[in-house]
């Protein structure tokens, strides 16, 4: 980097610090759109990515109720995708890149999406358990991120984190209903949670024990996110052990507890090394679901040929 | 001698109908205000922020021509019937049970 | 028994309104995730939420009439009680919505073109139904149609300007839809009945009246009605094995544990 574009960066990173906010056409360092972009595709593609094993229930839902609702939440986490893959598109427009890049970046297996969206999803309570913990988990991420530098994702994000309420909601009384159900119900539940749980663990990522991995330090820095792995967990385990406690679930791990003066919760760290290879695309449904977006992305390119060719008669 | 002004009564107009937009925070949405004449978009924007704004603080200002608006129609396009069960109000019934639930947790005899 | 008559006539009327709802919004619902434009994902998955929410109201109406609730009347019965139109239950493409879909966007379009032409004949008349409940949820209903059938509308209209590559895929997919849709614009056995009682209306030009509307809204674009067909006729309850599957899928947890709160 020049000296210029180093004294530039510096008065930057100083605005930033005033509380400042980036917009789209602003000047700003390439390292600060790199990690904008970094994290605005992951986040937009684990939504797009995390509707595939939801709406494998929507017409399993048991109910008429039920299947309205989870195909409204589907259909929101397919607008979140939207909204956020607009905001990465602005971003990748200097480098001349728009979401087709995103996507063949996906089906190549260049970008990431989050570990819950690669496991199967066997029972109603797993779908249930994702509107309830997952999105529960979500929401903790997305709440930090919502005081973040760049305009234009924060207000992506509040509109995102609105319609997160109706989600949890949504989660939560389907939950509940199998919590005050019959005897099957129940187990249906504990199973699903027993399941569940390392990659709800795994969800933040790995904790930093004093030093931030490089991303995380340069969004830190940057103001886009501003708490850390293990902070964000925390919080998480505090929001939501007690309560799956209170409905009588036994959550799969025994060494799980809180100190009662500092409140910080202990637990069984997940296998790491198994969440690197989930989200290398080495999940047990990971091969599926990306072949399923692949197929009908490919079986759809004339549709969207038929979009371009209107907007050129125009 | 034919002004612009006599040429937009022959029926091209000069002038242009903009629509205006601003944005009154930083972390806001854009927001309608009014629409105005101008010859240029450098134009709308000077003449717009003091004709709607000049009670306002604004983040930032919009000018739209209004032949690029695409409009949908009436109320009657948009008619949608209650979907209650995309709204958090179904699911208000959750807090008095969690409160039960809490309760429940915190005397330990009901855990047995 | 001219009550008896009354309520076997209304209940078809309102298995036909209700099932057709259920099959055709679940089918869209597949398209969920799939769809092949990120926004119109969004879109489209509204017009499978209003069908469904159509059909709940429908079964919530069939449901006081014969005593009973709803989710047992959408999910229990047997697919010889079903009252949908075939065209309705055919899957969108090759393949499941769980592995390896291959959907089809132009038969999807067509196949709710048609049916959206279907819903616009049978709602004119509804609203005018001697069963007040259903004519008031009929109205409200027809309103949120619109949406729809502007939706498709644009849709064809892009297709049929886009070059002929385009426009015959549209064709060959309303050639497919329509040989299931022999009995789509039939109000099935009991038409002289729901006639005659004014619960349907003006029954008996239903098929012709959604005809001139499909021909009129496709000979501009220059796209024809083929021929319809089907060995089956779902308004006397004959369906494929696609419905068989499908209805398998929509009880599968609610038939799981009779009686439990979901």
């Amino acid at each position: 980097m020049n000296p210029d574009g180093e004294a530039r960066t510096q008065e930057f990173l100083e605005r930033l610090d005033g509380g400042h906010l980036v917009e789209a056409d602003d000047w700003m360092p390439d390292a600060y759109r790199a990690e904008l972009v970094r994290l605005i595709r992951l986040h937009a593609v684990s939504e797009i990515m995390g509707t595939l094993p939801e709406k494998e229930w929507v017409p399993r839902a048991p109910t008429l109720y039920r299947k309205l609702a989870l195909m409204a939440k589907v259909q929101d986490e397919a607008g979140h995708g939207q909204l956020l893959i607009r905001v990465a598109e602005d971003l990748m427009a200097p480098r001349g890149e728009n979401r087709e890049h995103i996507m063949e970046d996906l089906f190549a297996g260049r970008q990431k999406f989050h570990n819950v969206f690669h496991l199967p999803v066997p029972t109603w309570a797993d779908a249930g358990l994702i509107g309830w913990l997952v999105d529960g988990a979500a929401i903790i991420t997305q709440g930090m991120l919502l005081g973040g530098s760049y305009a234009p994702y924060t207000r992506a994000l509040r509109r995102i984190v609105e319609e997160e309420a109706f989600h949890i909601q949504h989660g939560e009384s389907i939950c509940m209903a199998l919590a005050e159900g019959t005897a099957g119900q129940r187990a249906m539940f504990q199973e699903a949670l027993t399941r569940w749980w390392p990659a709800l663990m795994m969800f933040f990522g790995p904790p930093e024990d004093g030093a931030a991995l490089s991303h995380q330090a340069a969004t830190l820095r940057f103001r886009i996110r501003s708490k850390t792995n293990e902070e964000l967990r925390q919080r998480y385990l505090s929001k939501y052990v007690p309560r799956i406690r209170s409905l009588g679930f036994i959550i799969p791990d025994p060494t799980l507890q809180q100190d009662p003066d500092t409140k910080a919760w202990t637990y069984q760290q997940p296998d790491w090394q198994q969440w690197r290879a989930i989200i290398a695309n080495h999940g047990p449904r990971s091969a599926a679901r990306l072949n399923l977006r692949r197929t009908s992305y490919a079986e759809g390119q004339w549709v969207r040929d038929v979009m371009a060719a209107t907007r050129k008669a125009v | 001698m034919a002004t612009e002004a006599s040429q937009a009564r022959a029926g091209e107009p000069v002038l242009g109908a903009y629509e205006v937009f601003a944005q009154t925070s930083e972390r806001g949405a854009m927001e309608w205000q009014a629409s105005l004449l101008a010859g240029s978009p450098a134009m709308a924007l000077m003449l717009a922020r003091e004709n709607f704004l000049r009670r306002r603080e604004i983040f930032d200002l919009w000018v739209v021509p209004r032949e690029a608006i695409a409009r949908a129609g009436g109320a009657d396009e948009w008619f949608r019937l209650p979907k209650t069960y995309r709204e958090v109000s179904d699911y208000q019934y959750l807090v008095g049970k969690w409160r039960q639930y809490h309760q429940q947790a915190m005397t330990p005899d009901t855990m047995a | 028994m001219e009550a008896d008559r009354y309520h076997r006539a209304l209940a078809e009327l309102l298995m036909q309104l209700a099932d057709d709802d259920l099959v055709v919004a679940t089918r869209a619902g597949e398209w969920l995730g799939l769809a092949p434009h990120l926004e119109e994902d969004v879109a489209f998955s509204s017009i499978a939420q209003d069908e469904m929410g159509h059909a709940a109201t429908y079964f919530g109406l069939l449901a006081a009439v014969q005593g009973g609730d709803r989710d047992d009347l959408a999910h229990l019965r047997p697919a010889m009680a079903r009252r949908n139109s075939v065209m309705l239950e055919r899957p969108n493409g090759p393949g499941t919505y769980r592995e390896a879909p291959h959907f089809d966007w132009a038969y999807a379009l067509a196949r709710h073109f048609l049916y959206d032409m279907l819903e616009r004949v049978r709602l004119d008349r509804v609203v005018q139904s001697a069963h007040r409940p259903l004519a008031d949820a009929a109205a409200k209903i027809r309103r949120e149609e619109r949406y729809h059938t502007q939706h498709h509308a644009m849709w064809l209209r892009d297709i049929a300007r886009s070059g002929p590559q385009y426009a015959g895929r549209l064709q060959l997919a309303l050639d497919r839809a329509a040989a299931d849709a022999a009995d789509l614009a039939s109000a099935g056995p009991m038409a002289v009945e729901m006639e005659a009682l004014g619960l349907l209306p003006d029954a008996s030009h239903l098929a012709d009246d959604w005809r001139a509307h499909v021909v009129l809204a496709l000979d501009p674009l220059g796209w024809s009605l083929p021929p319809l067909g089907g060995a089956l006729n779902g308004r006397h309850g004959e369906h494929t094995q696609d419905l068989t599957r499908m209805l398998r899928d929509l009880g599968e947890v609610y038939r799981s544990s009779p009686g439990a709160s979901w």
